[in-house]
């Protein structure tokens, strides 16, 4: 490199005096002497100190607006530690209101646990899985009034794998909510008595539901969408699990009777466990269609994704 | 962190509006200009500048003070502001059905056709709206240190501290991002030398 190069290279943090004294010194030096470097010098200059004028005062009504928006946010947000204050932020977010239930590692153990159904798999697939310590892992975002409850059973491991941040961009979310409550060994008997709930660091991203092919679509449409989450839980616990704790967990986070539809997904680790639970939410429900996509890699795909979305019923 | 930001934090923690406003005034109007320079343009930049301070103050209980409130603040304001720019960039692309500008290479751009005469652009409001524009058009890391440093003043600790990075990265991002700055206003404006030169004149070259 030679000096004009180097001058070059460091003229930038030349003219923030971010470089060693010797460093600093040396260019001065060169500066001096080299008029085309000098007259780079003199065009940085002038650039930056333009940058400098562009700081603009704040808007009209910024701060009263931003007032507002910090209110909301505390009555969405800080008021959900009590009841009536959860009311409130319900109410606000029941439009476009969503919820993702993941049910992967509790499916997985009722299936390897219920050999009847199954019939061909030993317990000893779920004897490692019941030594680890299972995550419950709820997140809720908000973004103008779309808000999407995710929860989810995993074993460590997984959840490690379910909360990495995603890295398609368009899911950062606004506003984030996250319940972990460790579970007993045993994941049919549920420990309610370590939920902890925090906000989640802004700079966080949330793994996002568009990430998963769903290998089936399921729209259902009720009366009662409440209801339906029990028929659905219902046919889970057929299947061999016990989920009623995630019931709660639902219940608690949505306000199920203002919402227009709200999503599950769920995760089955097997195509039969699939099949079984498709059967049984045909028989029962009525309204009820089923779209299955043939997955074109199923050797990797591991796991089933079934998306079940219960819309309410329209009475008009 | 000295004891009053301590209990302001405390207090917002708690739900306290007017803790929170405390604590922020001195800092929104920052927050406010780094997202009008990143979005370029001051609806989105007010929209985003608060989603910002919003997300700060509902994750306030999640500052643990390794950083300063402020860089953790403006650290929250880059990064909505980036992931709105992404979202953006995708939107665009979709409903103009042209390739996007890429930010590397700026060869497509332009004079419009009515772009006023020399002498109006050596003025130094002329020169201002061509850096404005030109900011505009950097990539969003170069977009980042510029405003940082010659926007914000930042040292560029600070700015290794916000952005996350170290210093040596800093020191040749920022010195690409001002070539790239300065490159651009140049094609954008040939007419720039003619301020250039008006200035090198006043020093007695050329």
């Amino acid at each position: 490199m030679n000096r004009c190069e180097y001058c070059l290279e460091n003229l930038s943090a030349y003219m923030d005096r971010e470089l060693p004294e010797h460093e600093m010194k040396e260019i001065e030096e060169h500066l001096m002497k080299c008029a085309s470097c000098s007259r780079e010098f003199e065009i940085l200059k002038t650039i930056v100190s333009a940058c400098g004028e562009l700081e603009e005062e704040l808007p009209e009504g910024f701060i009263s607006s931003l007032h507002e928006r910090l209110e909301d946010a505390r009555n969405d947000v800080f008021a959900r530690k009590n009841k009536t204050g959860r009311i409130k932020l319900l109410t606000q977010i029941a439009a476009g209101f969503v919820i993702v239930v993941t049910l992967g590692f509790a499916m997985r153990f009722g299936l390897f646990d219920n050999k009847l159904i199954l019939g061909n798999k030993t317990t000893s697939d779920a004897a490692p899985l019941a030594g680890a310590n299972p995550t419950v892992h709820f997140s809720a975002s908000r973004k103008s009034d779309n808000m999407l409850i995710m929860s989810g059973i995993n074993s460590s491991g997984e959840a490690e794998e379910a909360s990495e941040p995603a890295e398609r961009d368009e899911k950062a979310d606004d506003n984030r909510t996250e319940i972990q409550t460790a579970k007993q060994k045993d994941a049919k008997s549920p420990d309610d008595s370590g939920i902890e709930l925090h906000f989640a660091e802004d700079i966080q991203r949330t793994t996002e539901s568009e990430e998963y092919d769903y290998d089936t679509e399921i729209i259902i449409v009720v009366d009662d969408i409440d209801k339906a989450i029990d028929s659905i839980m219902a046919i889970d616990k057929k299947i061999g699990n016990n989920n009623d704790y995630l019931r709660d967990y639902v219940r608690t986070f949505s306000d199920i009777e203002q919402t227009d539809s709200v999503e599950l997904k769920l995760v089955y680790t097997s195509a039969e466990a699939q099949q079984i639970f498709l059967k049984e939410i045909k028989t029962a429900f009525t309204n009820i269609q089923v779209e299955t996509a043939l997955s074109e890699n199923e050797k990797e795909d591991r796991n089933e994704y079934i998306k079940v979305i219960i819309e309410k019923e329209k009475l008009d | 962190m000295d004891a009053t930001e301590k209990k302001l934090i405390e207090l917002s923690v708690s739900g306290d509006i007017e803790a929170f406003e405390t604590l922020i005034q001195s800092h929104q109007k920052r927050v406010y200009n780094i997202a009008l320079r990143m979005t370029g343009n001051p609806e989105d930049a007010q929209e985003l500048a608060q989603d910002a301070i919003v997300r700060a103050f509902t994750s306030i209980g999640k500052f643990r003070g390794d950083s300063s409130f402020s860089t953790w603040l403006y650290r929250i304001t880059i990064n909505v502001c980036t992931d709105f720019l992404r979202k953006r960039r995708k939107t665009t692309v979709i409903s103009m059905e042209q390739g996007p500008v890429s930010n590397e290479n700026n060869q497509g751009i332009q004079i419009e056709e009515e772009a006023p005469g020399p002498d109006e652009l050596a003025e130094k409001k002329q020169l201002k709206e061509l850096v404005r524009e030109a900011i505009d058009l950097l990539s969003d890391e170069h977009k980042q240190v510029l405003i940082l440093r010659d926007i914000m003043d930042m040292s560029y600790k600070e700015i290794a501290n916000t952005l996350n990075v170290n210093e040596g990265t800093i020191k040749s991002r920022l010195n690409r991002a001002r070539a790239g700055l300065k490159k651009i206003i140049i094609q954008r404006a040939e007419l720039f030398k003619d301020y250039v030169v008006k200035y090198d004149r006043k020093g007695g070259n050329s």
